[in-house]
């Protein structure tokens, strides 16, 4: 209802400069050993009778993350006598004892519950919800909020283009294009679309550890307020790609974008991310024209809890549930989804 | 004729919470369990996914998930010196339709009975003197306590990824929580909601006066969770699509999040969906139950034999097919015997509508089905009654649930309700107006009852149910004390230039929403002439029938049912597991 095609929107010619030797280094750092495969691991399975998710546990409780997705042979879970209905769980659904006429309900895929292997894995400790009890129901606004909403885009147009040398703070362009645009097959994101209070949170998020990147936390840290805030509203000022009329990609991705999937619990990528990977609300992300390499550098780093200001986790959940095949798949899908800049 | 089927161990009428849990749980004890479900097959994805999910006119206006009207209704009338007449339209009851039932298209507001809903006429008995009571009410205690069903209420909680902060642990009282809650063996699995703006500002306003406002509990998961049957479990995004819609975010608790895709995974287990229950079928001696009839979804009787037979339907569709089944003594207020039907309640609601200057703005569409602030220095007897001569009481909160377009235009008081005068207040307070609710219990009288119609009847040709209601004085008076508090406090918030305050008054008209927690008809009890089921559940006269459900509660309390629904089903099933299953038979005698 909210929704509505970006295609009258006129697109800014992109100049695509060439990336320079940050880059490599990036890259490299990449490569190196943040965001890989070998953190993944099953869903996490508890049996009934555990105490799951006991309230607010300490955010470091999170058990020694097993070695390539094995899971330790003493696990207390692996051990127990899993209940009956889902150790036994057959693949046949439900199926109308000769009932004739009679619908019998369609079985939905299987829950994760019943087809994961045995290897319950624990996911990354719950976030702690900060601060909030019960009694707590005052008012809190974001500290990026104010400081965005007297910037100057003009400014921050500076500082993305020149940077701030000075300050350790490189300029943004470098890396995220002249206008927004990142080049298309690296591992930087666009940042053309992104509303500003999602760019603000974002960069505060690098500055407090909440979010890590070896290039983009030591950047955030050498900001202030009022230039986050500055860089923010610059960005979205930018008009973000078009949405591309056809949506290319894999059958699967499709799926998961616009239905979700019963079986693992996983909500439709859309129903937060809006309608093609638009982005919805101010702190949403589009996701639309995202450069692949980026999308599943972030994925990997929701599963393994590398990137943790997703909220409450409900990211660093999803990123767990979807197979290595499904996230390069959505990162396709996502990636295709704009006619090139004209 | 019906066509028969191969017998089963145990045939559940209706698959919403009650179906779902006794179901699973008897197949997990590896009975051949059917649960007959008369609408259809729903799913978070694909049937709930937005944004298609997202239309109030289908699911609110034209109630997609709700009984159907125009098959089948109900009759109503004020008292027994009126004719009934059948509705086809209401707002008094959601009765659930299709898989999950009301537990699917529920909000999710989640509190545990007080333990004196458990004990009320002695309760108030021993405190008070029995004059508290005025001589209609016919409010009586439960056969269980609320010590007893505890655990089950704790494996509810885990079931459904309750949140909240826990105000009483094993007796201890909590800084950060209710400090009237009733005890709890464990802290709730999540914690608490945020709140949107204008229940914060009713908290700071209800905390100035020295009440004891705080979050109230849910089952809106808020953080991802995996559950007691070891399912997901995502966070509430707080959309503003719950009330009356399926959760898109599996965020919601509800049978197809939190037990079926478990259950169906089992061979012994099945759910039929498009069977209509007609009637429970009974051995020529009416001691026993043979089965259930059923109307397919090709419209074909079908009778399904069962050894057990457990009613899972809405409240009073399980009241109305013991009727239509003839088991158990139909009440009849004029000689005042019989028990099916007795003791039928609402829920005592009330209102006070606020209207804030520009400056404060509500932004009523952020919200979801249970997020408020909340207060329970009047619930329940958490307050001296002796000087208001009344029993029962009620909470205060603001809840924000939904700013949808079609149902939401708050205007003051004046206001046509049409022209421009109407669009120019409702675009002046749209964004400017809340409303304190005021949720209080619901005393039993001899006139409120169920029956069968004796003159209208649904597709199928049978009678519909009879509702025979009005608000007994005592439920007035405290709807008036409880009003005079929430006008109190609406009246100290920041922001608030008006209010009206909108106590209960009779006569009760089924046509206007006023929550839609039906409870009783088919009372549990210790005494045969007093209730149509035993402490288990199980029917005096039938004994391999159970009930499960809201129609069990003798009267209704304060709180939201569902929280007491879940923990009864649990208790319920555990004594079929324990006892009744080894030795069929009465459970109680």
């Amino acid at each position: 209802m909210m929704q509505t095609n970006r295609m009258g929107m006129m697109v800014t010619v992109g100049l695509m400069i060439g990336l320079p030797v940050i880059t490599l280094v990036a890259t490299g750092y990449q490569m190196v050993g943040l965001g890989g495969e070998g953190l993944i691991r099953p869903t996490a399975v508890t049996p009934r009778a555990a105490p799951v998710a006991a309230p607010a546990p300490a955010a470091g409780t999170a058990p020694a993350s097993p070695a390539q997705g094995t899971a330790p042979a003493t696990s207390p879970t692996a051990t127990s006598a899993a209940p009956a209905a889902v150790a036994t769980a057959p693949a046949a659904p439900a199926t109308a004892a000769a009932s004739g006429g009679t619908a019998t309900t369609a079985a939905p895929a299987a829950p994760a519950a019943a087809t994961q292997g045995t290897a319950p894995a624990a996911l990354p400790a719950p976030t702690p919800v900060p601060g909030r009890s019960a009694l707590d129901f005052s008012p809190s606004r974001p500290s990026w909020e104010a400081p965005l909403q007297k910037a100057d885009a003009k400014m921050g147009q500076q500082l993305a283009s020149a940077g701030r040398p000075a300050g350790g703070v490189q300029a943004c362009v470098a890396c995220h294009g002249a206008q927004g645009v990142a080049a298309p097959g690296g591992i930087f994101p666009t940042l053309a679309g992104l509303s500003g209070e999602y760019m603000a949170k974002q960069l505060t998020d690098y500055r407090s550890g909440a979010r890590n990147h070896p290039l983009m936390t030591a950047i955030a840290k050498g900001m202030t307020d009022d230039e986050i805030g500055q860089v923010a509203k610059y960005y979205a000022s930018l008009p973000a790609q078009a949405v591309a009329p056809k949506l290319s990609g894999p059958e699967g991705a499709r799926k998961l974008d616009v239905l979700g999937e019963n079986g693992r619990a996983l909500p439709a990528c859309a129903n937060c991310h809006g309608v093609q990977g638009q982005g919805e609300g101010p702190l949403l992300p589009r996701l639309a024209g995202q450069p692949k390499g980026y999308f599943i550098d972030q994925m990997n780093a929701f599963r393994n809890g590398q990137r943790q200001n997703d909220d409450v986790g409900v990211m660093r959940a999803f990123s767990q549930r979807l197979t290595p095949e499904e996230i390069d798949a959505l990162g396709t899908y996502y990636e295709g989804m704009t006619t090139a800049a004209k | 004729m019906a066509k028969t089927l191969p017998a089963v161990d145990v045939a559940i009428v209706g698959g919403g919470w009650t179906g779902a849990i006794i179901g699973k749980e008897l197949a997990a004890a590896n009975q051949r369990v059917v649960v007959l479900e008369r609408g259809e097959a729903r799913w978070p994805s694909p049937d709930f996914q937005g944004p298609n999910v997202h239309d109030e006119l289908k699911y609110t206006r034209r109630h997609a998930l709700h009984q159907n009207a125009a098959s089948e209704t109900y009759t109503f009338r004020n008292n027994i010196d009126q004719k009934a007449l059948p509705m086809r339209r209401w707002q008094f009851a959601y009765p659930g339709t299709h898989l999950g039932g009301a537990g699917n298209h529920w909000s999710g507001a989640y509190y545990r009975f007080d333990p004196t809903d458990f004990n009320i006429r002695s309760h108030y008995t021993e405190r008070y003197g029995a004059k508290i009571f005025d001589a209609d009410l016919t409010s009586q205690d439960w056969p269980i306590s609320y010590d007893e069903l505890e655990p089950y209420f704790d494996r509810f909680d885990y079931l459904i990824g309750a949140s909240g902060q826990a105000g009483n642990l094993k007796g201890q009282k909590q800084a950060d929580g209710n400090p009237f809650e009733p005890w709890r063996s464990r802290p709730y699995p999540n914690p608490p909601m945020k709140v949107p703006f204008a229940p914060a500002l009713f908290g700071a306003a209800a905390k100035g006066l020295g009440y004891h406002p705080y979050v109230q509990p849910s089952a809106l998961a808020t953080r991802p969770y995996v559950n007691s049957e070891g399912l997901h479990m995502s966070a509430c995004v707080y959309c503003g699509f719950c009330s009356n819609f399926g959760c898109e975010h599996f965020a919601k608790a509800s049978p197809q999040v939190c037990i079926l895709p478990v259950a169906i995974k089992m061979e012994n287990f099945e759910i039929r969906t498009g069977a209509h229950v007609l009637k429970v079928e009974l051995t020529e001696d009416k001691k026993r139950a043979r089965g259930v009839s059923y109307v397919d979804a090709a419209g074909e009787e079908v009778f399904q034999p069962a050894e057990i037979v457990v009613m899972c339907a809405f409240g009073i569709n399980n009241v109305r097919l013991l009727l239509l089944s003839g088991i158990g003594k139909p009440f009849d207020p004029v000689t005042n015997t019989g028990v099916v039907g007795r003791n039928y309640t609402h829920q005592t609601t009330s209102g006070v509508n606020l209207f804030c200057d520009e400056a404060t703005n509500i932004n009523p569409f952020m919200g979801a089905g249970a997020v408020a602030v909340t207060m329970d220095d009047f619930s329940a007897d958490n307050f001296d009654h002796g000087p208001h001569g009344f029993v029962g009481g009620g909470y205060l909160q603001i809840q924000v649930v939904s700013g949808a377009p079609i149902g939401y235009h708050p205007t003051p008081k004046g206001t046509p309700s049409w022209g421009s005068e109407w669009k120019k207040q409702v675009k002046r307070y749209y964004n400017h107006s809340a409303s304190i609710t005021i949720t209080g219990s619901a005393q039993p009288t001899r006139g409120t009852y169920l029956s069968l119609d004796p003159t209208y009847k649904d597709a199928w040709g049978l009678p519909l149910l009879r509702i025979t209601y009005d608000f007994p004085d005592n439920d007035i008076r405290m709807s008036a004390f409880l009003t005079e508090k929430g006008d109190e406090i609406g009246r100290a918030m920041k922001g608030v230039v008006r209010t009206e305050p909108g106590p209960r008054k009779k006569p009760f008209t089924a046509t206007s929403y006023q929550s839609t927690h039906l409870t009783g008809g088919t009372a549990i009890g210790d005494d045969p002439n007093t209730s149509v089921v035993n402490r288990y559940g199980q029917v005096w006269d039938v004994p391999n029938v159970f009930v499960a459900g809201a129609s069990l509660f003798p009267q209704n309390s304060g709180y939201n049912p569902t929280g007491t629904v879940g923990a009864t089903a649990y208790w319920i099933v555990e004594k079929i597991k324990a006892d009744y299953l080894r030795s069929p038979g009465p459970l109680v005698t």
